[in-house]
Parts: C-alpha cells; sequence; structure tokens
C-alpha cells in the first residue's frame, strides 16, 4: 500500500490553528449565524401550501432541536398551518433555503417559547435524529445579564431575502410579570425587525442567554399596516394577489427578550423525549371565545410588591429617584392568543426602556396582573402607561415620579390569616383553609390621623360579600400595624377572595387571597395523597383502583402522577411542576376546572420509549407555595449520564484541492481514525469500527465532520489519525491530531491532493 | 573509447530492462492488489464471506456485514449484509415489500426497477432478486453536492426462520463496471 505521512496536513493544521486563534473572538459570530434558521409555518390545502406565520430559531442541539417561539409554530387562529418548514443558508452570508420539516416537540404558549424537533427531509423522507450533525449553539445561563451588559441578536431581517443579521444592543432593563416572574422580560435597547422574533440574543461572552420574542396578528376590521402585513401569494385562487388573499405578519421592529432560563423546562423535556399531559378533562386553562372582548379594569401603581406578588401599597405619586414601580389591573376574557401591550411615555415623550412591545398573553382568563420592575431608575416627570389589547387601547393610568415626599396617610402589607386568642395571625398568609367563619386581614398603617375616615370592602370571586363593608373612623395610633376582619353566618367558601382598604375614598391598599383546602392547624391541605402509579400499557390504568408505589422497574412505558383535591374553587390558579433528577421539566399554571373536590386527578408522563431511569417528583402549588409533592424511582434513579449532555468538542471541516488543478475535488472520503488506532492500522485492517467519523467532500471539495473531535486535557491526550484515500491520487495520512482548549472551533483545513 | 560505448550502450540496455521489469512488477502487484480478497466470518449468523481487500469492513446491530469501497470517488460501492427473522411462511416477495416500504420513508425518489427474479445461488440454494434505484443526496445542509443516482439490487433467500437479504449499491454510472465484484462476492459467499 502506497502511503506517505501527511506532513502537509499537519503543517496546514498548525498554521490554520495559530491564525485562527488570533482571530477568534469570544463570540463566535459564524457559528452562531449558521446555528440560525427561519421559520415558515404552512397550510396544506390540497396541492397548494399557503405560508401562514414566519420567525427565526436557533438550533440548540446537533440533532435537530430548535429554540423558537411559540406562536409563529404552535397551530393556533392566527397561524393554523399544520406543517413547518425549516430554511437555512449553505454559507452564513446567503439568504435562507428550506432544508427540513419540523413538529412541535415541547411549547409554552403563555411563555411564548417552544422547542421543535427537525423530524423529516424537505420531501418528507424520515430523518433519524442521531444521524444529524447540524451546527447548534448550547443554552446558557441568562441570570448573569446585567444592567448595559452587551447583547447580540441573531437571527433573520426579512421574509427569507435576506442572510442572517447581527445587531449589537445592551440589556436597558427588566420587566416583571407574576407569570413567570421576576425577569420576565429583558429589554434591548437595539431594534429587532418584526420577523427576527424567534431569533437569538447572545451575551458578550457568546451564550445564548434570550429568544427574541414579539407577537402581531392582524385583527378583523383593525388596520393592517401595524402588524406589517405582506401578502405574496394567490391564497384564494383568484389568478390575484390581493386584500383578499393571505397576509403574513412580520411585525414591527421590538426589543422585547425572553431569558434563556424560562425555557429550560422545555428543553429538558424535548431532550428527554417527554410528554406531560393532564388526562383530566375538565382541568387548563379555559378559553374564551373571540366573541368574548378582553377587559382590563381597575388600573392602579404599586411602588413595590410582597412575596405573593401583591401590591404592597397603592401609590399615585414617587418621589425623586425612584427605583420601582409596577402597574397592577385586573383583566379577564383574555387568551393565550391575546396579543398585550404596555406602551409607556414620559412627559408624553415614549419610553422604550420600560414599554413592552406586542406580547403573548402569558396569564389566565381572569385574574390581577402587574408589569413593572425594580432596582432601575425611573425618570422624572409624568409617567403614563397605556395598556393595548389586541391592537386597541384597554385602559391608562398616569403617576407622577418627582414630586416632593408627603406626609400622606397610607395602609400598606395586607396579609391574611386566621387570628389566635392572643390576636396573632396565623397561616402563611394568602391561602386560608375553609371552615371558618372569620377571615382576618393585618396591614401596616402610617400617617394616619385620628379622625380618618377609611373602609374596608371584601369580595368573593368577584362580588362584593354582603355586610362586608366597614365604614370607620381612624382611632388609633398613627404609626402601627392593625387588623380587620370579615365575618359571615356560615363557613367562608372556598374561593378567591379580594380586599381593598380605602382612606377618605382612595384606594389606599388591595390585596387578594385564596380560601381552599380542609384546616390543618391554621393551615390548608387542599391536594392529599400525591402519588405516582407506573404503567407497561399502552392505556392508562384505572386510577381508582391502580395500586401507588415510590419505586418502578425500568421498563414502564408510562408514569402517571395522582392526586385528591378538597375545597378548591374553579377558577383558582394552580400550578403543577414536574422535575426529573431535581431538574424542572414541566412548570405550567393554569385555572382550575376540575370541580370543588374529587379523587385520583391524573397527570400522565410519557416518552417515545420506556421511561428513563430517574428520580420522578410532582409539586403542586397554589401563589408559589408548594401544598404537595411526591417522588417516585424509575430503574437506578438517575437519569443515564448521556442523556441530557451535549456533545462538546471542536468541529473539524476542510477543503481537498487538486494540486495540479487548484480546484476543489469532489466525492473524496476524508477518514478520521479514533484515537485507539494509528492510520497504519486501519490501511492494515480497513476495519470500520476503527473510524471515527467520514466526511465526503462537496462539488467545491469542502468536507465537515460530523461528530465533534472530543479536547484532550492534561490527564488524557486524544489523538486522531486521518487518512484521504481516492482513486487517482497518492493516499495520504497522519497521527498525533490533537485539539484541547486553545484549538479554535471550528478547525479549517486546507489539503491538496497529488495526482498519482 | 570504444570500451566506454560498449560498456554505455550495455548500461542503457540494463536499464531499459530494470524498467520494463520493474513497471512489470509493479502491474502484478497493483493487479494482486486489486482482485486481493479478505475473507470475513460472522459465527452467530453463519456467514463466510470474501470481500474485496482494499473495501473496509463493518457490523452493526442492524446488519451483520457491510463491505464498503472508500477509495471510490462520489457515492462508495456497498456490499451489504442484512438478517431478520420472518415467519416460515414468508415470500421473498413480502420481504421486497417491507424494505420498499422502509426505504420510501427515507430514500428519495426510491424506485423498484424490475420484478423479483428467482435465481439459484452457488449453494444450490433458491433466492429472488430485486433491482431498484434512488436519488442520494447531500444530508449536510451546509454542502453543495448534486444528487447522485444510486442503483442497487437485492437478493433475499429465506432459509431457517430468516430473511438474509444481500443487497449491492453503487453509483449508476459505476454499477455495470462494479456489478462482477458482486457476482464474486455471491460466488463466494457461505450462508
Amino acid at each position: 500500500m502506497k502511503s506517505m505521512p501527511l506532513l502537509m496536513l499537519f503543517v496546514l493544521f498548525s498554521l490554520t490553528t495559530s491564525a485562527m486563534v488570533r482571530a477568534q473572538d469570544l463570540f463566535d459570530v459564524e457559528r452562531s449565524k449558521r446555528a440560525t434558521v427561519f421559520i415558515t409555518q404552512v397550510e396544506n390545502r390540497g396541492a397548494t401550501q399557503i405560508t401562514r406565520c414566519v420567525g427565526s430559531g436557533t438550533i440548540i442541539s446537533e440533532n435537530g432541536l430548535i429554540l423558537t417561539n411559540a406562536h409563529h409554530t404552535v397551530r393556533s387562529e392566527s397561524c393554523p398551518g399544520d406543517l413547518l418548514i425549516i430554511s437555512m443558508g449553505i454559507t452564513p452570508d446567503e439568504p435562507p433555503i428550506a432544508r427540513f420539516r419540523a413538529v412541535v416537540a415541547q411549547a409554552d404558549r403563555g411563555l411564548d417559547l417552544a422547542v421543535l424537533r427537525i423530524a423529516s427531509y424537505i420531501d418528507g423522507r424520515l430523518i433519524n435524529p442521531e444521524t444529524l450533525s447540524l451546527p447548534f449553539v448550547s443554552p446558557g445561563d441568562s441570570t448573569g445579564i446585567q444592567l448595559d451588559d452587551t447583547l447580540t441578536f441573531v437571527g433573520y431581517p426579512t421574509l427569507a431575502d435576506d442572510s442572517v443579521v447581527t445587531l449589537r444592543g445592551t440589556a436597558s432593563s427588566f420587566l416583571n410579570e407574576p407569570i413567570p416572574g421576576i425577569r420576565s422580560w429583558v429589554k434591548f435597547s437595539n431594534e429587532i425587525p418584526g420577523i427576527g422574533t424567534g431569533g437569538a440574543i447572545y451575551s458578550a461572552a457568546g451564550e445564548l442567554v434570550g429568544v427574541a420574542t414579539s407577537a402581531y396578528r392582524i385583527f378583523p376590521g383593525q388596520d393592517a399596516s401595524a402588524a406589517n402585513c405582506v401578502r405574496f401569494q394567490d391564497s384564494n385562487g383568484d389568478s390575484l394577489v390581493s386584500a383578499d388573499d393571505v397576509c403574513i405578519a412580520t411585525g414591527q421592529p421590538f426589543g422585547t427578550i425572553r431569558p434563556i432560563n424560562l425555557a429550560r423546562s422545555l428543553i429538558r423535556a424535548s431532550l428527554l423525549g417527554m410528554q406531560i399531559l393532564s388526562l383530566n378533562q375538565g382541568s387548563g386553562t379555559t378559553l374564551t371565545s373571540e366573541s368574548t372582548k378582553p377587559r382590563i379594569t381597575r388600573i392602579f401603581f404599586a411602588a413595590s410588591l410582597n412575596d405573593a406578588g401583591m401590591p404592597s401599597s397603592v401609590i399615585s405619586s414617587l418621589p425623586v429617584g425612584s427605583q420601582s414601580l409596577y402597574l397592577f389591573f385586573d383583566y379577564e376574557n383574555m387568551t393565550p392568543e391575546t396579543i398585550y401591550e404596555v406602551k409607556v411615555t414620559n412627559d408624553g415623550r415614549p419610553n422604550r426602556i420600560f414599554s413592552l412591545e406586542p406580547v403573548r398573553w402569558s396569564g389566565g382568563q381572569k385574574g390581577m396582573w402587574y408589569i413593572g420592575s425594580t432596582n432601575q431608575v425611573w425618570p422624572n416627570g409624568v409617567t403614563e402607561f397605556t395598556i393595548l389589547v389586541n391592537g386597541e387601547i384597554a385602559a391608562s393610568q398616569r403617576i407622577i415620579i418627582g414630586s416632593a415626599d408627603e406626609a400622606t396617610p397610607i395602609f400598606s402589607d395586607v396579609a391574611f390569616g386566621l387570628v389566635d386568642n392572643n390576636g396573632n395571625l396565623l397561616g402563611n398568609g394568602y391561602i386560608l383553609p375553609t371552615g371558618g367563619t372569620i377571615a382576618s386581614a393585618r396591614f401596616i398603617h402610617r400617617n394616619m390621623a385620628q379622625g380618618t375616615e377609611w373602609t374596608a370592602i371584601w369580595y368573593v370571586n368577584g362580588t362584593e360579600i354582603p355586610g362586608s363593608r366597614q365604614s370607620n373612623i381612624w382611632q388609633g395610633e398613627p404609626d402601627g400595624a392593625a387588623t380587620t376582619s370579615v365575618e359571615a353566618g356560615s363557613a367562608l367558601p372556598a374561593g378567591s377572595y379580594r380586599l381593598e382598604l380605602y382612606i377618605q375614598g382612595r384606594l389606599a391598599a388591595t390585596s387578594d387571597f385564596i380560601i381552599a383546602g380542609i384546616p390543618r392547624g391554621a393551615f390548608a391541605d387542599v391536594f392529599p395523597n400525591p402519588r405516582f402509579v407506573g404503567s407497561t400499557s399502552s392505556l392508562p390504568p384505572d386510577f381508582t383502583t391502580a395500586t401507588p408505589s415510590n419505586n418502578y422497574p425500568d421498563q414502564i412505558t408510562a408514569l402517571y402522577a395522582l392526586f385528591d383535591w378538597q375545597q378548591i374553587a374553579p377558577g383558582t390558579l394552580w400550578t403543577l411542576r414536574w422535575l426529573v433528577d431535581s431538574d424542572v421539566i414541566y412548570d405550567q399554571t393554569s385555572v382550575w376546572n376540575a370541580g370543588e373536590n374529587g379523587v385520583a386527578f391524573p397527570v400522565q408522563l410519557t416518552t417515545a420509549q420506556n421511561v428513563p431511569d430517574g428520580t420522578y417528583r410532582i409539586e403542586i402549588l397554589l401563589n408559589n407555595i408548594v401544598f404537595a409533592s411526591a417522588s417516585a424511582q424509575v430503574g437506578i434513579g438517575q437519569l443515564p449520564i448521556d442523556l441530557l449532555g451535549q456533545s462538546e468538542g471542536v468541529q473539524l471541516r476542510g477543503t481537498i484541492i487538486d494540486a495540479e488543478t487548484g480546484q476543489g475535488v469532489s466525492g473524496i472520503n476524508f477518514i478520521l481514525i479514533s484515537q485507539d488506532f494509528s492510520a497504519a492500522e486501519y490501511f492494515a485492517a480497513r476495519d470500520e469500527s476503527m473510524i471515527y467519523a467520514l466526511a465526503t467532500t462537496d462539488n467545491n471539495g469542502v468536507f465537515v465532520i460530523s461528530r465533534p473531535l472530543e479536547l484532550s486535557t492534561e490527564d488524557n491526550e486524544i489523538a486522531y489519525s486521518a487518512v484521504i484515500l481516492a482513486e487517482g491520487y497518492l493516499p495520504m495520512s497522519a497521527d498525533g491530531l490533537v485539539v484541547d482548549e486553545e484549538t479554535p472551533d471550528p478547525i479549517d483545513l486546507v489539503i491538496y491532493l497529488t495526482r498519482d | 573509447m570504444i570500451q566506454q560505448l560498449t560498456s554505455s550502450r550495455w548500461s542503457h540496455v540494463f536499464t531499459t530492462i530494470v524498467i520494463i521489469a520493474g513497471m512489470g512488477v509493479g502491474f502484478f502487484l497493483r493487479d494482486n492488489a486489486l482482485t486481493e480478497v479478505r475473507i470475513y466470518t460472522d459465527i452467530q449468523f453463519g456467514i463466510t464471506a470474501f470481500y474485496p481487500a482494499a473495501w473496509s469492513v463493518s457490523s452493526s446491530t442492524s446488519y451483520p456485514f457491510r463491505a464498503r469501497n472508500l477509495t471510490e470517488r462520489g457515492f462508495p460501492t456497498t456490499i451489504q449484509i442484512t438478517v431478520q427473522t420472518v415467519p416460515d411462511t414468508i415470500s421473498p416477495r413480502q420481504v421486497f415489500d417491507t424494505l420498499s416500504l422502509e426505504r420510501l420513508q427515507t430514500l428519495a425518489s426510491y424506485n423498484v426497477i424490475s420484478s423479483p427474479v428467482n435465481i439459484t445461488l452457488p449453494d444450490g440454494s433458491s433466492a429472488s432478486v430485486v433491482e431498484y434505484a434512488y436519488a442520494d443526496s447531500e444530508a449536510d445542509p451546509f454542502l453543495e453536492r448534486i444528487p447522485s443516482i444510486i442503483r442497487g439490487q437485492d437478493v433475499v433467500t429465506i432459509r431457517r426462520g430468516q430473511a438474509i437479504t444481500i443487497s449491492f449499491l453503487s453509483d449508476e454510472k459505476t454499477y455495470d463496471a462494479n456489478l462482477s465484484t458482486f457476482e464474486e462476492f455471491l460466488q463466494r459467499l457461505r450462508l
């Protein structure tokens, strides 16, 4: 066998490495661009395919998981397509070309996040995900984002006419909402093109830290220009492209970012291939019909929140240099398809930093909501918040910032409970058990002069409790804590309660609480008997007779979490959380609709094959407080090590050139031999088990090794060998190819072949 | 002077003879290398196969034997044996149909181009042959390659409750030239 040492390859490897090390930045822009995809949601109409919604996305695993938004991928009224087309540029500087079809692996419509899985080629041929080796970026950690940190958007700017763009900006503010909570949104100082929704946001260190998120849709009877409507297909078959054809909302420039940590549970569940489904027909959010118009009422400001997300007190002004402000309001008839927007102006000038561009509604159907921020200085002047729902102004409210700190009477920090004989408030503050006839509220008061008129009004499920209104004259100390109570003739029923405290007719403080469950001391037992039932059948077992266990073999095909419930009123917001090996894979807040009492509420966890080994845990929460939890172990009780692992290493690619013509040579096999064998051993045995990866050059002589090369460490040197065998050319081989942390990623080789 | 000329003439002749002899040895070695075979034995499936020595061999859970010519440019000519447990009543036609359904899901423009033909294998057993073709396109979305037409044939024989499929795949341009290699493989194959 003729072979010669591949000295040239070594030399080129070294030269390329050193050159690229100098050029390499912390942020690998090219890699992030290559991992960016353009997503088209298409509706099949017989032989015609109509584009319905578009957006960007980012590949987050080499086997084809894509992180993006839910609003343009999950089928809905505004995006009724049934096919997701994934396009990407052959080079980062080219417009995208349709390559694959994808399916939704996991989605949270409220958070507007989705993980897609590439399932087939564009022509419908199925793909074995294990054979894919796509460029990807691993999700980073968004908790490290600080104000004014440099962020970079990477996504597509237009309807498939342009290549991927990068836009630099800074983190200009953090906005908080009840769901998902602190840092619901990061605001970006630059303007992201509307079609870039779903695109990636990277930190200065090149970590994927967010998903650009904004949602537009066209509402009947409204000006479509707000949604930047584009029509380019004759969708109704009248041989014209006119106003009667399907319009694609491409949106307006925006700066709203969902932090990547909010997508962690979706990503984990996708990697594990798990699906979690509530089998109780009455559970979940009740969607209102589109004819029921959303309403925003009782809009007011608070300077801060308490642990339960309730306003500390109601304010109408703030002193100079205030760093915290929240707008509260009641909402009803909202759905996950509702588009909600908050415009903030300061002395009449738009304030982008604290505004929220149009996004999908992430709350329930009805309740109290807030949006605001802390630890950021609000500018002085008259600040006005205007809430738009589905493109129409729904409510607005003003507050003066920078006013003198006057000694006005204040009520604040309302907490609820049962009062013991010593006057102490018992319970956890916002969830009270049923059975009592008296509910009490403790609140802080300041600057209350004697003789000041004040009023307490109690509500249950939105209706004033008859006889609860108490108009009083203040008789106590100016500053301190006070208690007020509501007493009913019979036990207070389960439900959502509210207390409003007024001072001289002005709303001074308000807070909501829940009465639910059976009393256990001062606390409520709402979800007793949480348990797990495993099954080896494709059909669910009889949950009322199934024997629960907390230990299952590794051959079950489904795991069911069951729990009973007592005295919980329909309409109450509750949260179900699943964890595997302490990592959250499912976290969903929805409206309770299963009746006040019942047994064996079933939630199913399934995977494509058997449920993987691991320790599974469910938690059931009300108002962010865990009311029930249970754990079960499957198999050895720990996930396989590589199941959540992402392959890491350095990508190797290159160009093979005919030394005589200087042209790339197509169809040449570049064989990378694994660390355990040398090139000579491969020549002798011709055994493919020695091959680490194999790549074939394309028309331009370019090849890409699909598996990343593992990094060598001081303790473990991994030396690969390379072989090129091609009819008509001298064979080439090399041993001792080593990559480590200093090696640039990707490695680009240029290899010259000599004709024999 | 004359002696020098004679010596020079003889050296020319000797050099020419050495070159011709060297080329002859080279061609012999080359032909030998091209026709050289290796033996592959799988005790579990009872397979003994002789394949070209320059080809690379592998086995996996989905096939007990596969040899590919990785020195070939473009699609590597491949000979592969797969074994699946089947009921005794199954016919080769049903095996072909199952293979076609699977390939329709994963191969572009897959087309069966001949009806099953019964043949007799060298060991005297009967088998059926079907030819097919498909387009082999680049899986990597970032590489540019014009799809090539791959032509193949499956030889299916059913014995001991197993359907043994011996597949031959080659680029349509080199199919006829490489077919003799497959025929020699079949001649020497012991199942």
